[in-house]
């Protein structure tokens, strides 16, 4: 992180300047998109949630009062992403799975073994399917806690919910991530074998 | 069960559940892990579980993170669109979008307000809550007109026109000559009207004029004679014992407004198949409440008007509630 003073952008992009305002999104743009994309599960969808949620931002910005500013851009975003997936829900003609976008990046090795790879993306696939078995609370829970890396704290306050209720909503999505993975043991490293 | 509900409720975790995900992410505290510990020695299963669910913390920390193949920089025009875009439902949706937990509250606002028209219903049905007093003004014109137009319509016909109560204030020009109607017979069904209209204005009979003068007025009616209904119809007393009650009706009738809400009522009473038809019509109902209300024990209020705008805001918080829905996909 280069020179990247928040509370003065912040600042500006209250007085309406746009370019302030965007090296704010360019900051957070990847981490905004990844728990979109992780959330709807649908790549077209979520760019259009994602760029929804910095204009919405920036018109809501008076209504920032302190606090950590990602968190605040992170439950826009929610909102969106949850809005999202209700109003899909509710229209039953369009099928959320035919617009699964498997994700490209795979389970990080550092081996150079091509079959090692080829294992890594089919658990990679597996963990995106589990992921997207679990409830839209469940999933946004362990995406932004256990993909995304956000500490409890944050993550409670981009939700909107308690520590104590994402503690609980992660402990609940490892059960049954846990529960899911062991249906394709093939895939799995041996420590993770039942 | 109930300390986990208890727990949920409040935002409070099992300290089970902390410990375990202290654990998995291998950070527990000392306790923790002494609970932890104790806990697989209690079931052996646990252990290879929570080695598992270590393990998959691993991997999915290890996901390749995601990066956006475009920037959502934001322009002035994309700011602009968005605007225009809003409608007004979404507008109004944005006020509750920040704190979801008010999505409901268009739909409590709107419980409040029908429950308040029902109970102001209920209590103006029981004469817990009354009317209070509106202009008497507004009304008085329409009175007047209703008194002179009283006689001939019920003589002519038993039952009059319920038009009578509508237009009043077209009456009002002519009661003269609408109380001269020589064909105005009074009959007990005149009689009937009044008393009618005593008992849907029965305060403000009482607050109008004296019991006994209106009572007088009813014998009169009941046994008068054409002539003599046209004399009371003309509003001039003669000697005769009737006549003198008739002049007794008039001063009860001529000097306030109150009187003429009276009257107002017994038209509303006598027409248009009872007091409904009136007094539901405009400023006769307004007038019959308002005079009910100037002798009345209950609480007043403005209730006709506290029930409209209480109706209406029912009615816009039900329409912003499902906006609000629309608006958001639900």
């Amino acid at each position: 992180m280069t020179n990247f003073d928040e509370e003065r952008f912040i600042q500006l992009t209250r007085d309406g300047d746009y370019d302030a305002f965007n090296r704010i999104v360019a900051e957070y743009q990847d981490a905004v998109f990844a728990v979109v994309l992780r959330t709807v599960r649908n790549r077209a969808a979520a760019e259009d949630i994602t760029q929804d949620a910095f204009i919405s931002a920036f018109r809501k910005i008076a209504s920032y009062r302190g606090g950590v500013f990602r968190a605040w851009l992170f439950r826009i975003a929610k909102n969106a992403s949850l809005d999202y997936l209700r109003k899909m829900s509710r229209r039953p003609e369009t099928s959320i799975d035919e617009d699964i976008v498997y994700f490209s990046e795979t389970v990080r090795d550092d081996s150079a073994d091509p079959l090692a790879d080829a294992l890594n993306a089919e658990l990679a696939r597996l963990i995106e399917d589990c992921l997207g078995g679990l409830s839209d609370d469940h999933r946004l829970a362990m995406v932004m806690v256990d993909v995304e890396g956000y500490q409890y704290d944050e993550t409670a306050d981009s939700i909107g919910v308690s520590i104590g209720t994402i503690k609980s909503r992660i402990n609940r999505a490892r059960a049954r991530m846990r529960d899911c993975v062991q249906q394709q043991p093939e895939l799995l490293p041996a420590s993770m074998r039942l | 069960m109930i300390r986990k509900f208890l727990n949920q409720l409040f935002g409070r975790t099992d300290p089970v559940t902390y410990a375990i995900n202290a654990y998995i992410e291998g950070n527990a505290s000392a306790d923790e892990m002494k609970l932890v510990e104790q806990m697989k020695r209690d079931d052996p299963a646990l252990e290879k579980d929570l080695a598992t669910q270590q393990a998959l913390l691993g991997v999915l920390g290890r996901i390749g993170g995601i990066e956006a193949h475009r920037s959502f920089a934001i322009t002035p025009e994309m700011v602009a669109a968005a605007e225009s875009s809003r409608s007004a439902v979404s507008k109004l949706a944005e006020l509750f979008a920040p704190q979801r937990k008010l999505a409901l509250a268009p739909m409590v606002v709107a419980g409040f307000a029908a429950l308040t028209v029902a109970l102001l219903t209920i209590g103006d049905i029981t004469g817990v809550v009354e009317q209070s007093g509106i202009d008497d003004d507004s009304f008085s014109i329409s009175a007047i007109a209703a008194v002179s137009a009283a006689a001939p319509e019920v003589g002519g016909g038993g039952i009059a026109e319920p038009e009578i109560a509508d237009e009043t204030a077209a009456s009002a020009a002519q009661p003269a000559a609408a109380a001269r109607a020589p064909d105005s017979g009074v009959t007990a069904e005149d009689s009937g009207a009044i008393d009618e209209g005593q008992d849907a204005g029965a305060a403000p009979t009482q607050a109008a004029a004296p019991p006994q003068e209106l009572e007088s007025a009813d014998a009169t009616l009941e046994f008068g004679d054409d002539d003599e209904v046209a004399k009371r119809g003309e509003l001039i007393p003669e000697d005769s014992e009737e006549s003198a009650v008739a002049a007794q009706l008039q001063e009860a009738i001529e000097p306030g407004p109150e009187t003429e809400s009276i009257t107002s009522s017994g038209i509303g009473s006598d027409t248009g198949e009872g007091a409904g038809a009136g007094a539901a019509d405009g400023a006769t109902a307004g007038a019959a409440r308002g005079a009910t209300a100037g002798a009345g024990d209950g609480i007043e209020l403005p209730l006709w008007q506290l029930q409209i705008v209480l109706a209406a805001i029912a009615l816009a918080a039900i329409g912003a509630w499902a906006g609000l829905r629309r608006v958001r996909g639900e």
